[in-house]
């Protein structure tokens, strides 16, 4: 219900992501790995719509993404981003009642985001300053808000989390409880594109794994079948061995 | 990253819910003080005989009934009108170029707003004849958008402004919208000379009902826009590409926030100069007490601004009685200091 047809992007005559096509399915979880500068953002602006392809179409649920409105995309599918400041001071309730549509936010919405506070660990946080929490819980909140976006969406239609490296500032705990979550959120009718680093996380949550190396995707498959020790060593540069026990996969670095 | 930290930012969210007091009470402090402006001047009038002339009964002085009339009423409800515009739109532009510095004094829209007014007087008697003076609010409006429009092309790049770019960049504008009203100084005749003195430094003097009725229209409509910005203002204050997400139309909300900007800077301007200060001032000390969404900030920004600036206009024509002293010098006094302070208290960010 999302796909990418020959995507490409060049910034400044340079190729940054080239001839990608892929499938984004509801009820699965993605992640993309690759190294830094692969050109994981870019994909995943791409898919957004922030940035436009220099070739190529993105379509999702029937229409290309250019015929959607911003609005009718937000109730469908919400992105967090890499680096989002704020600027003046919101407390944290304010933070995630802007991702509140028009209809919902006139309305008494404590019990919304009551429940989102306590999927993210947030409970006691609604009236703190954002601006004054560590860069770890203003992560969480930033989650927090977007998948309230999603959760007040439309119902029972297809809808996608795109998350830009979502547990890049959080201790261990907080990873795991984040990935969890948005397991947990995944049905038949919500999907998730999750960039991360760590592969052993990757490995742990993963449906499905693309693995993007200088702009083009090298693997995409379910997650058993994508990491293997000669494409992660190759891609990374240095050499990695993939542990099998079962359906599970560890990643060790030689 | 803490944005103008002071002991006051310690309020919990909670004991920030008090807009629902704030407001109201704003809302009584500014007819408290309408009242004393009403009441005070080079002839002090009981306020316990105000009702009487107000509502024009026959027990009433009919020498203050005529000075309440056609004096103080009229320059009471322009400086209402204009520290609400002129408050209104710093709180505006300090949401659309997500800054708590911007203010259309520092950065350039009001002498933009200036330029245009000061070519309508000078050229504008060959173009309108007598009448040009009525083009005064059009020509400020379009003044202010047009250095508005120049300001955000200029400073805000891939959705983000810079801090530094859009003071320099406003620096800029006011410098080169300043010489060239230099040139049409040069060019003007001794009387025009003197209304110049009045839009450099402002002043509410020689208020009319005339004058008053004339930018109420002006400022009505752009304070009527701030509901369908609100909104979206908030929204902005994570960045263009997340308001986006959330589904903002960013270049549409941009675009009516310019509009109302430029027409509350443009209509304070053309009935009385450039007053500088109000704008960066007022979102900035209301937003130490209360939450910074746009739908409760806006309003409670016009109230304060209206009340700053009456009291401000007491001030400007009482300190010196009978004379009168321009209320951008006072405007300037109290706001000059506030600035350096949100300068000082934000030096780390602001040479990041």
């Amino acid at each position: 219900m999302f796909y990418a047809f020959d995507v490409s992007f060049s910034r400044r005559k340079r190729s940054v992501i080239s001839d990608i096509n892929l499938e984004l399915r509801t009820g699965e979880l993605t992640v993309v790995i690759g190294p830094n500068g692969a050109g994981k953002s870019t994909l995943l602006k791409l898919l957004t719509g922030d940035l436009k392809p220099t070739s190529g179409k993105v379509w999702f649920d029937g229409h290309s993404l250019q015929e959607w409105s911003v609005r009718d995309l937000a109730n469908r599918r919400a992105v967090l981003s890499q680096s989002t400041n704020l600027v003046f001071p919101f407390t944290v309730h304010e933070v995630i009642s802007l991702a509140l549509p028009e209809a919902i936010y006139a309305e008494d919405k404590l019990a919304v985001i009551q429940d989102i506070l306590n999927m993210f660990d947030l409970n006691g946080f609604e009236h703190r300053l954002f601006q004054e929490l560590s860069g770890g819980e203003q992560q969480r909140v930033h989650l927090a808000r977007v998948v309230c976006q999603l959760k007040c969406g439309e119902v029972n239609k297809p809808k996608l989390l795109f998350l830009d490296e979502p547990v890049s500032s959080l201790d261990i705990k907080h990873q795991i409880n984040v990935l969890t979550t948005v397991r947990n959120l995944l049905s038949p009718h919500l999907g998730a594109f999750v960039i991360l680093h760590d592969l052993n996380l990757a490995a742990a949550f993963a449906d499905r794994i693309i693995i993007i190396h200088e702009g083009c995707i090298v693997a995409n498959d379910t997650m058993a079948n994508a990491l293997k020790s000669d494409t992660l060593s190759e891609v990374f540069g240095i050499g990695m061995r993939v542990m099998r026990s079962g359906t599970k996969r560890r990643v060790v670095y030689n | 990253m803490t944005l103008l930290a002071s002991p006051w930012r310690k309020l919990t969210g909670q004991q920030r819910e008090q807009h629902r007091i704030l407001i109201p009470a704003l809302a009584l402090t500014l007819i408290f003080f309408a009242i004393i402006s009403i009441a005070t001047g080079a002839v002090n009038i009981d306020v316990a005989s105000l009702p009487g002339i107000l509502f024009r009964s026959d027990h009433a002085s009919a020498r203050d009934t005529v000075i309440v009339w056609s004096v103080r009423l009229p320059r009471t409800l322009l400086a209402i009108l204009v520290g609400a515009a002129l408050a209104a739109s710093g709180a505006i532009l300090q949401g659309l170029f997500r800054n708590p510095l911007a203010d259309p004094g520092l950065v350039g829209v009001s002498s933009g707003s200036v330029l245009a007014a000061v070519c309508t007087i000078v050229l504008g008697q060959n173009l309108f004849g007598a009448n040009a003076t009525q083009f005064l609010p059009l020509a400020a409006f379009i003044g202010g958008l047009l250095s508005t429009i120049l300001l955000y092309t200029i400073a805000t790049r891939n959705g983000r402004t810079y801090t530094a770019t859009m003071l320099l960049a406003g620096i800029a504008i006011s410098a080169i919208a300043m010489a060239v009203t230099g040139v049409l100084i040069f060019m003007s005749t001794e009387q025009q000379l003197r209304e110049f003195t009045f839009w450099s430094l402002g002043s509410l003097a020689g208020a009319t009902w005339a004058k008053t009725a004339s930018v109420a229209l002006f400022i009505l409509i752009a304070l009527g826009l701030w509901p369908i910005l609100a909104r979206g203002l908030d929204r902005l204050a994570l960045g263009e590409a997340e308001a986006g997400h959330m589904g903002v139309n960013v270049q549409v909300l941009k675009r009516v926030a310019i509009v109302a900007t430029a027409l509350l800077t443009g209509a304070a301007v053309a009935v009385s100069g450039a007053i500088g200060f109000i704008g960066l001032v007022v979102p900035h000390l209301l937003r130490l007490v209360m939450s910074p969404r746009h739908r409760f900030l806006v309003p409670a920004a016009a109230l304060l601004g209206a009340i700053l600036l009456l009291v401000a206009d007491m001030i400007a024509r009482t300190i010196v009685a009978p004379a009168e002293l321009p209320i951008g010098i006072v405007t300037a006094c109290i706001g000059g200091p506030i600035f350096l302070w949100m300068l000082l208290t934000n030096i780390r960010k602001l040479e990041s």
